[in-house]
Formats: structure tokens, sequence, C-alpha cells
């Protein structure tokens, strides 16, 4: 037992204990393990305090002269060991703390004044059974009380990190806050500047509108007056002909036909009225009348052909003259040079509808069978004086 | 009417004006209405139905000289060249022609004349 005993340090016990962790308290481990716990061997010449010993294992009554609880290993070093273990005990002790010697020193000047104090003790006559119990429940109680202590430093250390760390975290988060805040503000000013920037461009864009309205207006008054007008002028501006070229030379055919038709019936209803008398003009001798056509000749000498060719010729003249709208007038002068400039200058879209209408529809003819004179449509139009 | 009440006066069977008018009205009223008829109808056409080209009747006036490009002999008589060296002359239109104009297209071009139908005519010629 003595040989196997070795010290060995836990610091996370110690820590549980309530010890300061740069104090190492070597306990000896058991070979068996008696307990759930490392306890002191009571033949073991260190003893730990039984403050220390963990829960559950009952206190060692005292059999030696000094009392286990009230030495610490380090106080255990001075006392004489069989075999070398002190020695051990002793470089081990030295060479796991040479840095806290002071601790050490006033560690042992303590242990020195227990020891004392625990052969004063022993000197003394055995407590009584109850007071040693009673003793047994209070350092259970101590040890209790420390072990919470120990829980409660651990709780109170972990508790302190989490502040710490919560504090880290709050003043990241308020860090981003007042980012976000500041970021929160440029866009306010941001959003303000481009709310006044689009009121100035929508007003301008509403008194464009309004003046774009205004022209549209008018320009839709202008087009339906054009409109009207385009319309009148539609009429006279048309180049499709709802009347051939065939269909026109027939009802000239038709014409001409009449024409003959009610001529040669005058003449043979004139042929079968009586001659007249010797007061006939034909007696007058023809070297003493003046020149006429050969027309008016022929009648005279009843010549029937001659006759039915002054009655063509009379009704051709007529029916032409009726095809005119304002040729034999002279009062219509003026729209033959209308007419005239028409034709050579192509401005007939800009001529007022009725001025044109009549310059399409006109007839260069005469009244006076004498005053017709030929038109030549190779040759310019005489102008109207 | 009252033309051709002059011209049949011009024969002398007539005492006056007026018994030859009365003879024409008699005679001719209904032809001469259907004449009116037609060129009525074709006034219409030229001022209405017409509006591509510039149509008009042709009728030649005595002693026009003859053009047998606008004009066409009704009694057929050969072209042989009247004695002295004058020009044929017409004694009268005995029907109508028909032309038809077309204008220039542009300022200042002439347009250009077609003849769709000759005017018949009678040269003094024949006559005599």
């Amino acid at each position: 037992m003595t040989e196997a005993s070795t010290y060995q340090c836990d610091p996370i016990k110690d820590e549980q204990n309530g010890l300061s962790p740069q104090i190492f308290v070597p306990h000896r481990v058991a070979p068996e393990p008696r307990s759930t716990n490392c306890t002191m061997s009571e033949n073991s010449t260190v003893n730990s305090h039984p403050s220390i010993t963990p829960t559950g294992s009952p206190p060692l009554p005292p059999k030696d002269e000094v009392e286990p609880s009230m030495v610490t290993p380090d106080k255990r070093a001075p006392t004489p060991r069989p075999s070398g273990g002190s020695e051990e005990t002793k470089v081990r002790r030295d060479t796991e703390r040479p840095k806290d010697e002071r601790r050490d020193a006033e560690r042992s000047t303590r242990d020195e004044r227990e020891t004392e104090r625990s052969r004063d003790e022993r000197k003394r006559p055995e407590r009584p059974r109850e007071e040693r119990r009673d003793a047994e429940r209070s350092e259970e109680m101590i040890r209790r009380l420390r072990k919470e202590v120990g829980d409660l430093k651990v709780l109170v250390n972990r508790e302190r990190a989490s502040v710490v760390r919560l504090r880290g975290e709050g003043e990241k988060l308020i860090g981003k806050c007042r980012h976000r805040e500041d970021i929160i503000a440029r866009l306010e000013q941001d959003i303000k500047e481009i709310h006044h920037s689009y009121q100035g461009a929508l007003h301008e864009e509403v008194r464009r509108t309004q003046a774009v309205e205004e022209r549209l207006k008018k320009s839709e008054e202008l087009l339906a007056t054009r409109s009207a007008e385009l319309s009148v002028a539609h009429t006279f501006l048309s180049t499709t002909d709802r009347l051939s070229e065939s269909e026109v030379l027939s009802i000239v055919r038709d014409l001409n036909e009449n024409i003959y038709q009610v001529a040669v019936n005058l003449t043979e209803e004139w042929e079968k009225l009586e001659p007249p008398e010797a007061t006939n003009r034909m007696d007058v001798d023809p070297a003493s009348q003046p020149p006429v056509p050969i027309l008016v000749q022929l009648t005279r000498n009843r010549d029937l052909t001659g006759l039915t060719l002054w009655l063509q010729l009379c009704l051709c003249r007529r029916a032409v003259e009726m095809t005119s709208s304002w040729g034999q007038h002279e009062k219509f002068a003026v729209l033959d040079d209308v007419y005239e400039r028409l034709s050579t200058s192509g401005e007939h879209h800009s001529v007022d509808p009725q001025v044109l209408h009549l310059s399409l529809t006109r007839h260069r003819g005469t009244s006076d069978l004498s005053q017709m004179e030929v038109v030549d449509p190779h040759l310019p139009l005489p102008t109207t004086a | 009417m009252e033309q051709l009440a002059g011209v049949l006066d011009e024969t002398g069977s007539f005492s006056s004006t007026q018994p030859s008018l009365e003879f024409v009205r008699n005679v001719g009223l209904k032809g001469i209405e259907t004449i009116i008829q037609l060129a009525i109808r074709l006034e219409h056409a030229f001022m209405v139905e017409v509006t591509s080209s510039d149509m008009s009747l042709l009728f030649e006036a005595p002693d026009t000289v003859f053009d047998d490009t606008r004009m066409a002999n009704e009694l057929g008589s050969d072209n042989a060249p009247v004695p002295g060296g004058l020009k044929d002359k017409i004694a009268g239109t005995m029907e109508v022609g028909v032309e038809k104009r077309i204008s220039g297209g542009g300022p200042g071009k002439i347009g250009r004349a077609k003849i769709l139908l000759k005017t018949k005519v009678v040269l003094e010629k024949d006559l005599v």
C-alpha cells in the first residue's frame, strides 16, 4: 500500500473543491477503488484534509497522532517515512510547483501551527464520541458547502463569460444598429431629394402635357376643317372616271344620229311644201348679191343636200354649245384664262373647287357661226384681253 | 329651234319666220328634244363623270382648212388637191367629234390632246 501510493495532482477536482487552481492537492491513487472518489489511505503518511475528501466517503477516525483533516500534503513533507516516498513527493512538489514558493511558505507556516495545535490536542484526552460526531458532521457540511461554493464559482465564471460574450454581441449589435441608422438617415435624405426632384419634374411634365394637349386640340380643329374642305374637293380631284371613253363615244354617235335624223326629216317635210311664187329669193340675180357661203347658196337654190347639211350644222353647233358651260359667253372669258393657266401650271389642287369645276368643263365655242374658228390643240390658246 | 327656222326661211318657202318656226316645231320637236337630252347627258359626263381628262365635242366652222388629223370627209371624195394650189375648205360639219386633253403632269408642261372621234365635214369642192 505504501509502495503503491503515489500522489497525483488533479486541478479540476481541486477547483471543484473550492480551492485555487494553482493549489494542487496531492492524493494517492488507490489500486482498488474503495469508493467512487479518491480518498486518502489511513496508513498514508500524507493525509489530506477531510474537507477535500469527496462527498460520500466516511471521515476517517484519527488513529495517528496527526489528525488528517488538519494536515495538508505539504506539511507532511517533514514527516519521516519508511520509504523514499517523502523524498519523491518533495521532489515532485518542487518540480511541479516551483513558482509558488511564497505561497508554499505561508502554507508551511500555517501547517506548522496547525501541527502544533494538533499535538496539543493529541496530548489532551480523547474527545467524547458525540463531539467527534458533531465535528464530523460539521466537516461534512463544510465539504458540501465548499463544493457548492466551487460549483457556484464555476457557474459565476460561466455567467461572467456569458455576460462578456453577450456584452460583445450587444456592442456589435449596437454598432450594426448605428450603422443601419446612418444608412436609413442617408436613404431618407436621398428620398427627400428624389421626391423634390420628382415633384419638379412632375410639374414640368404636367405643363408640357397641357401645352401638347392644347396643340393637339388646335390640330384636331384644323384637321376637321381641312377634312371638310377635302371632302368637298374630293369630287373634283378624283382621277377615277365613272364613264368610259366608249360610253362617251356611244352617246356622241347617238347624238350625231339624231341630228342627222332631224335634219333629214325637216328636209323631207320641207320638200313636200309648195314651191314659192315669183317672189322667191332664188330668182334674184346672184351677181347682184354679195357673196354668201356655199350652204346659203345651195339652200336658196333649193338644194336638198345643202339644206340638210345646213340644218345639221346648226344642230351640231347647238349641241356643242349645250355641252359647254360658258364658252359662248363673254363674261366667262376670264375662265378660259384661268383654265389655261391651270393646264400649264398643274396647280389644280390649289384652286377653288368652283373655279376648277367650271374650268374643267369649259368649251371654247362661240355663239356665232361666223366667229367660230379652228382650234388647234397643239397651239397655245389665245389670251383674253 | 329659231336657228332652224331661219335656215328654212332662207329657202323662201315661208312668208315670215313664224310659219317656219311652226313648221320646225311640228316636224322636228321630238327629235330636237332628244338631241337636247343627249347634249345635257354629254355635258354631265364631261363635267362630273370624266375627271381624269378634259373631254369636249369638236365642231368645225365653215371655211376652215381641212385637217385630216381632226376631220373626216363625209362625202368621201378623193383627196386631189384643189386647182390653184389652194387648200380644201370645209362647207360645214355634219357630225361632231370628241377630243380628250390630258394635263401636262407638272408646272409649265402643256397637256397633250387626243382625238377620240373625228369630226365629219363636207368640203366645199364636193358641193360645187
